[in-house]
């Protein structure tokens, strides 16, 4: 019997139990699911993710990520060296004797083959599958909430507070790991919530998920496993039963045992330094209030749960509060194990905007249903600015800003929403953007371009050999053509100069050999840097420093 | 009618938000610019004083630390007495010393370091703005890197109240220099046990 006969008269048959639908209704129904809130929510997280994706390059970061994928199609495996250049942001310590890729891991890379395979060798395939991961994290978002308290209102709330989280979807439209670590954070979250002790494809997901979260980036996942164990001890220690965790802990080691070998995580791990750990603690604590849960809002949390640090009997009985408990504990257990790797970096704590927009949206229902006008308020500063975050920082004179900021940045109050939809709607060309176009129409085939910073989006848009940038030794078969010295100075993990600057410094003559070109745009540091700290959504009117290309000059343009 | 413990924290906590929001909208770039011109310039006057006063206080601080480990360097051992004046400068540093010589050096060496990068990251900035000033900045747009002022007047009146800061600049910077190569010199001959 046909299906739709069955869905259309409310047959039952041993294998099928169907409702009665209403024929007649069904097209006004169908409207009411495409009205649905979660799916205008979707369709503007799609907007806001998709949108002019490819309206800047890649900046370093991701370079090094499409780079290397680009390598995976040539090799089948990410190999640093494609027989012109060589991609290396530590000196060369990311690869064997081979060029293998042994530094990061390499889900992240195979994921950008596939869309390069897919969509081409452009910008927007290599960001879309991260883009869609991020989409993915805002249904994940409400379906873990909805499906768990039944609080649809929620569910909503926290869904469209990370839709509006400007820093996540900066994040998320990266051609990098981000979105994928917070997706598979969410995954993880999700099947514990499920009865991974008795059943089995929730317990495997908890194990695929954690697993992919190693291959996603491992700092992620020794960052979010062990605080997210203990805290699960802690509250809900029922449902630890000893076989059962034994086992899903058994099989998540196998999955990432390769990995373990595979990846130098031994070897990077001399260069944790015990010295930079307070200020690691100090810098993510600062990140965590200035951008993701605001400072009123975790003093409240820290006086409610206050009871809950000495005595189990604080720990709240409603299975929501619990929850928020739970997540909580996982982010400040989060930071403290990550201020023990040597760089701090918001990046390593984006797995985390969806856990804080949970959190956001139990805190703004619980106000809505304490006092109307308060809710509405709160939802509207959490939702439309950032001021609850810098506003109560600015009274206390913390302030966290790095010297290039400018008004127009997420370090000061401003409507984040309004900066990202004009960096949408009227791109400008980043820095990264006008080298690419420069040395496309300027240089000439099998000329070498030596720069300071910024080498690898030239390696991958530009067809010319690109030495320099943070690879470490420099070695040229002869004077490279071109020379970029960036304003901004990059040094080593040791704070000592990086051997491009060095080699600029001490082996080249930029005033003899070399034609100064000063170019009418800004040599910002990094192009379409994600980080709040530093991400521009407009240009800077006078800039600071301006670009100075230096091409070397042949014999009859030498002047005696 | 009284009003209940209810009453008053809902009106504290519309009130506290109301506060945020007001303060919020008052410091949004177009309206700020709009209400308080002035501040624009007064603000590039408060960042370069800040500016200056944090690399005074980084310069002397990269200072002592060079002089501390050339001290370490030149009597060439760890077995010297744990000095007070020390011990309140660098109180971490000195507790150390004896323990761990080696793991003193490398912190103390990795710190200077830090500071130095500091400096200069700071003096190339303020470098820039100079420069901005210089060839007379005509706007105030909310777009503009560092905020300058809109009338000429007003630049001529910043260029005069930050004079003494460009005056200052390559006397700061020539003291960078001298610190970095007397650190370079130390590294360079390590620290032999």
């Amino acid at each position: 019997m046909p299906l739709s006969f069955l869905l259309a008269h409310g047959r039952e048959s041993p294998y099928l139990k169907l409702p009665k639908i209403d024929i007649m209704a069904e097209p006004s129904t169908r409207v009411v699911r495409l009205c649905s809130p979660i799916i205008i929510l979707l369709a503007l997280g799609a907007f806001l993710l998709l949108f002019g994706l490819d309206n800047r390059p890649f900046w370093q970061d991701e370079a090094e990520t499409a780079g290397l994928a680009k390598n995976v199609l040539k090799y089948g495996v990410p190999r640093a060296y494609d027989g012109l250049n060589i991609i290396s942001q530590e000196r060369g310590g990311e690869y064997d004797a081979n060029f293998l890729w042994r530094w990061s891991p390499w889900l992240q890379i195979y994921v950008t083959a596939a869309a390069f395979r897919l969509g081409g060798l452009t910008t927007f395939a290599g960001r879309l599958p991260f883009a869609l991961a991020g989409l993915a994290c805002i249904f994940l978002v409400y379906q873990l909430v909805r499906r768990n308290f039944g609080d649809r209102p929620w569910a909503l709330c926290a869904a469209a507070l990370l839709t509006c989280s400007v820093p996540f979807l900066l994040y998320a439209r990266q051609c990098r790991y981000y979105s994928l670590g917070a997706l598979f954070t969410l995954m993880s979250l999700y099947a514990f919530k499920e009865d991974w002790q008795s059943k089995f494809r929730p317990a495997l997901l908890l194990c695929v998920s954690i697993g992919l979260l190693f291959y996603t980036n491992y700092l992620l996942f020794f960052t979010y496993v062990l605080p997210a164990l203990l805290a699960g001890i802690w509250l809900y220690p029922q449902e630890f039963r000893l076989k059962r965790t034994t086992i899903i802990t058994l099989v998540t080691l196998i999955i990432i045992v390769p990995g373990l070998l595979l990846f130098r995580i031994q070897e990077q791990s001399h260069i944790m330094k015990l010295v930079v750990i307070p200020n690691n603690i100090q810098n993510y604590f600062g990140d965590l209030i200035q951008y993701m849960i605001p400072l009123p809002l975790a003093l409240y949390m820290l006086w409610r749960w206050r009871r809950m640090f000495w005595s189990r009997t604080g720990i709240p009985a409603e299975p929501g509060e619990k929850f928020v408990l739970f997540l909580g504990l996982i982010i400040v257990g989060n930071i403290i194990v990550l201020s023990l790797a040597p760089q701090s970096e918001h990046r390593y704590l984006i797995h985390l905007y969806p856990l804080c927009a949970i959190i956001l949206g139990w805190v703004t229902l619980r106000t809505w249903r304490f006092d109307k006008i308060a809710g509405v308020l709160l939802a509207f500063l959490l939702l439309f600015t950032n001021w609850l975050y810098l506003v109560p920082m600015d009274w206390l004179q913390i302030i966290n800003r790095p010297n290039h900021t400018n008004r127009q940045m997420l370090t000061y109050p401003n409507i984040p929403l309004k900066l990202f939809l004009t960096e949408l709607l009227f791109p400008y060309p980043d820095v990264n953007g006008n080298f690419i176009r420069f040395f496309q129409s300027q240089a000439r085939p099998g000329d070498i371009i030596l720069t300071t910073y910024g080498d690898l989006p030239l390696q991958f848009y530009t067809p010319f050999q690109v030495i320099g940038g943070l690879q470490g030794r420099v070695s040229s078969p002869r004077l490279p053509e071109w020379v970029v010295s960036r304003h901004e100075i990059r040094y080593n993990r040791n704070y000592q100069l990086q051997d491009s600057e060095k080699f600029i410094r001490e082996q080249l003559s930029p005033a003899t050999d070399y034609q100064a070109l000063i170019l009418p745009w800004e040599d910002e540091p990094f192009g379409n840097r994600p980080d709040p700290y530093y991400h521009r959504f407009v240009p800077a009117a006078r800039p600071l420093a301006q670009v100075v290309i230096y091409k070397r000059l042949t014999r009859r343009h030498h002047v005696p | 009618m009284s009003l209940n413990s209810v009453t008053i924290k809902k009106i504290l906590l519309t009130a506290g938000l109301l506060l945020v929001l007001g303060r919020g909208a008052l410091h949004l770039p177009e309206l700020h610019n709009y209400l308080f011109p002035a501040e624009c310039m007064e603000s590039v006057v408060k960042l370069v004083t800040k500016e200056f006063a944090g690399i005074k206080v980084d310069l002397g601080t990269l200072r002592q630390r060079v002089d501390y480990l050339e001290w370490f360097q030149t009597h060439n051992g760890p077995d010297l007495e744990v000095s007070a004046t020390r011990l309140r400068a660098f109180p971490f540093s000195e507790t150390i010393r004896l323990l761990a010589p080696g793991y003193f050096w490398q912190v103390n060496i990795i710190l200077a370091r830090k500071n130095q990068l500091r400096v200069e990251r700071k003096l190339r900035y303020l470098e820039g703005l100079f420069k901005n000033i210089d060839t007379n900045a005509p706007d105030c747009r909310p777009q503009a890197g560092p905020a300058v002022p809109a009338t000429t007047a007003a630049a001529s009146s910043l260029r005069k109240e930050i004079q003494p800061f460009i005056a200052q600049w390559p006397i700061y910077s020539a003291q960078l220099i001298g610190l970095t190569k007397q650190l370079d010199r130390l590294e360079n001959n390590g620290y032999k046990q």
